[in-house]
């Protein structure tokens, strides 16, 4: 008997015009881990939410089909009972935190199934150790990294030992290899699960694979045969695995499931690694941080004796591990923070105590989360926000939205709700923003968290093309990937510290320097590595092997 | 003392207690003497650290209390003028002794948040009657007042890089000026509640008898505190019966 089984299931959202969910069948058993991959829309939360017992209560909806869990209708269900047999983790995990510390978050689930003390002490010393939180059981939350607070709150769901654990892309915060020790561990404690991401590489051990396009199962069987069929992730608008990748784009056949077996096709050298240049980095200094500190006045020690010069037409990725200082140092740049030792200085000027309204007009900061900012009732009235403030009048406040829309591709919906836009087009929209008050330097926290693999290309093409017309771009990432891929030049942050800078090429194989970060080298730069090349990408390595 | 931790019932009890003191008298000296003896114990529970906030808030009031009333309640011989106000000196006393009570309530209030958390309360509550439900919202509502003070710190953020100036202006302009970030913080917030309620009820709250992982046990240290507690209240109390330390016996 299946332990979950989802039977021509059919959801809408309340005012939505398509649905969600388009007769999806799924069967999960007892033993098996599966793993849902899908670009954003594919339905995979509203499946999460769903099978949990969540939707349609808490977001409206029509419902059609049979959920049954352990073969009874999940409407029939009481929470707590439903609950023991099915344990959930939410992509927004601060969401998912609500008491001051971290035993009594663990307890919570446990305590609102009734469970002894004693078991409930046992569940927190196990969970805990199990996602590495083990010693931290009287601190607050608030006082973790965002990458523990995200295992915090994996360790308060499996403190309710649920039969099935389902995982809607818990990683956003994680530190980069957070989730690879991660995952060994979860799959030994919990015996069943489902796991949903957007990108292949997260879901390396599954027992089995779903491909989910717009609210339909498109395949799903064996992940090795899913994931070697282009085609048919192809049209689910989800990326190949980079090794599969690069043995496509270089018009091979084979799939190669490990660097060993990538390195054991290709070993016929030698190469020419006459197409790997750097780009140049001359242009006149437009950032600067000279011994930069700062403590933030809970005592956290965030940044410590920081010196970086960023010149123009400069791409930098900023990579380190939470809490490394990263968005600390990009906040400085903004002028959101005042430094507490040291100084920092835009095109040469010193910041002062507070953000000087002007100071749009030289750097575009754009958040995260683009909703921390989208306010307007239109998509045009959004993007006028900015220049209106710096005082431009009606005719050049006009002039500069149709061109910010036009540069990032949003042109013709200027009538649009900001909101009804999809993740991807609202952080456009937030570049859009930033670009209308026509800085030369744009900054980035995390430009494409949350984002699926079309949407994280269409963003980084944006970004490449405003290099190309002259601006200076700084990103903060998780992502070594799209650091490897992207950047000219790497700044590696550890403890507050700059820890390693230079040509991506040169941070990226060098691992040692990635070691003391924390961080390690994406698959393909160590298989170039393996090969002997200096590529960092899949399109340089392509060449050098072509 | 300072490492003394009470059951939560007897510090949310305590702390009840605490209101009638301040509210027996109305004359300056009792009043300052309550005061001191309610810092004495914030300065054990908190540290001078913990007071150095409540100082600069405590000076203000006491300061615009005798002022305020010194001029409105109009009781007693002119004290001095200062055009069409004239300050008395029976409405200054009374000012001040209203300072001081509100102080001490201050001080009562700190004292009780230094030494029990919020999850301490809802478990204290609950166990003084309160349902379950409603004790853990109260306790929940606290902490998002945290979580929402840091969204909007992002939000006001995100638009004071795309120029937004919040600071310069008159009071109207700059409340007129914030309504870019209600609208986010507004989303923000109805969503975060929202997968917030998720959450807890993928965790099993609200599904039935639950158990406690907080768990506190009566002993005799709060016994003692808590008739000491009622014994100084009703002393108090019956000190007010016979009008002592009071200024003006027809007002509170």
């Amino acid at each position: 008997m299946s332990l979950l089984s989802l039977q021509n299931v059919h959801f809408t959202y309340r005012r939505a015009t398509e649905p969600s969910l388009r007769g999806l069948d799924l069967e999960v058993s007892a033993g098996e881990w599966v793993g849902i991959l899908g670009s954003a829309g594919a339905g995979k939360s509203t499946l999460a939410g769903l099978a949990c017992g969540l939707l349609p209560r808490f977001a409206s909806g029509a419902l059609e089909g049979r959920l049954l869990l352990d073969g009874r209708p999940l409407g029939d269900w009481d929470r707590a009972a439903r609950a023991a047999r099915i344990g959930l983790v939410m992509e927004d995990f601060e969401a998912q935190i609500f008491l001051g510390r971290v035993d009594l978050e663990v307890a919570f689930g446990p305590e609102n199934l009734g469970v002894s003390r004693p078991e409930i002490q046992r569940r927190i010393r196990e969970t805990l150790a199990v996602v590495g939180l083990e010693g931290l059981e009287a601190r607050p939350p608030n006082t973790l990294s965002g990458g523990q607070r995200q295992r915090l709150v994996l360790a308060a769901v499996m403190a309710l030992r649920p039969a099935l654990l389902f995982l809607d892309e818990p990683w956003s915060d994680l530190d980069p290899g957070g989730w690879l020790q991660l995952w060994p561990a979860l799959r030994q404690h919990v015996p069943s699960g489902i796991l949903t991401a957007s990108d292949p590489s997260h879901l390396e051990g599954v027992d089995r694979l779903v491909l989910l396009r717009e609210g339909r199962v498109l395949a799903q069987g064996d992940p090795a045969s899913i994931l070697a069929n282009d085609e048919l992730l192809d049209r689910a608008g989800v990326p190949l695995l980079p090794l599969a990748g690069l043995f496509r784009n270089m018009g091979r056949d084979e799939r190669p499931a490990s660097v060993e077996e990538a390195v054991h096709l290709l070993s016929a050298g030698p190469f020419d690694q006459t197409a790997l240049a750097d780009p140049p980095s001359s242009g006149p200094p437009v950032l600067e941080a000279q011994g930069l500190s700062y403590v933030y006045p809970e005592g956290t020690a965030a940044l410590t004796g920081v010196d970086l010069t960023v010149r123009s037409g400069e791409m930098v990725a900023i990579l380190g591990r939470n809490g490394s200082g990263k968005t600390t140092l990009a906040r400085h740049f903004a002028g959101l923070l005042r430094p507490t030792a040291g100084t920092v200085r835009v095109h040469g000027r010193e910041l002062g105590a507070r953000v000087a309204p002007r100071l749009g007009t030289e750097i575009g900061y754009i958040f995260q989360n683009p909703d921390h900012q989208i306010f307007a009732e239109t998509v045009l009235d959004e993007v006028s926000f900015g220049p209106r403030n710096l005082g431009c009048t009606p005719g050049q406040v006009a002039e500069r939205a149709t061109e910010a829309l036009a540069t990032v591709g949003l042109d013709g919906l200027e009538q649009e709700d900001p909101f009804a836009l999809s993740r991807g087009d609202r952080q456009r929209l937030a570049v859009a923003s930033a670009l209308a008050a026509r800085p030369g330097i744009l900054l980035f926290d995390e430009p494409t968290t949350g984002l699926d693999s079309s949407s994280i290309a269409a963003m980084m093409d944006l970004l490449h093309g405003r290099v190309a017309s002259g601006h200076t771009i700084l990103f903060i990432t998780h992502s070594m990937e799209l650091a490897a891929r992207h950047a000219g030049r790497i700044v590696l942050l550890g403890g507050g510290r700059v820890l390693s800078d230079g040509p991506a090429r040169q941070v990226m194989h060098d691992p040692q320097a990635l070691g003391q970060a924390g961080l390690r080298a994406p698959q393909l730069v160590e298989l170039a590595a393996r090969l002997g090349l200096k590529a960092c990408h899949i399109e340089e390595l392509s060449a050098c092997l072509a | 003392m300072s490492g003394l931790r009470l059951d939560p019932r007897a510090s949310i009890l305590l702390l009840l207690c605490s209101f009638f003191p301040p509210i027996c008298f109305n004359s300056p000296l009792p009043s300052a003497a309550v005061f001191a003896a309610y810092l004495v114990v914030a300065l054990i529970a908190s540290g001078p650290g913990g007071l150095r906030a409540a100082a600069l808030l405590l000076t203000p009031l006491l300061l615009s209390s005798a002022l305020l009333w010194g001029v409105f309640l109009g009781e007693g011989e002119v004290l001095f003028r200062l055009g069409p106000l004239a300050w008395r000196d029976v409405s200054v006393w009374f000012g001040l002794a209203m300072g001081l009570r509100f102080g001490a309530w201050s001080l009562a209030g700190l004292t009780f948040l230094a030494r029990v958390t919020v999850e301490e309360m809802a478990w204290g509550l609950h166990r003084l009657g309160l349902p379950y439900p409603a004790a853990f919202s109260l306790s929940l509502s606290l902490r998002l007042a945290r979580q929402f003070s840091d969204t909007a710190r992002m939000v006001v953020e995100a638009q004071r890089v795309r120029g937004l100036d919040l600071e310069g202006g008159s009071l109207p302009s700059r409340v007129g000026r914030l309504a870019p970030t209600l609208v986010p913080l507004l989303v923000l917030s109805l969503r975060r509640v929202n997968q917030m309620a998720m959450a807890m009820e993928s965790r099993g709250y609200g599904g039935g008898p639950r158990t406690s992982w907080l768990d506190f046990r009566w002993r005799n240290v709060d016994t003692g505190l808590l008739l000491g507690g009622v014994a100084l209240t009703m002393l108090c109390i019956g000190l007010r019966w016979y009008g002592v330390g009071v200024l003006l016996n027809e007002r509170l």
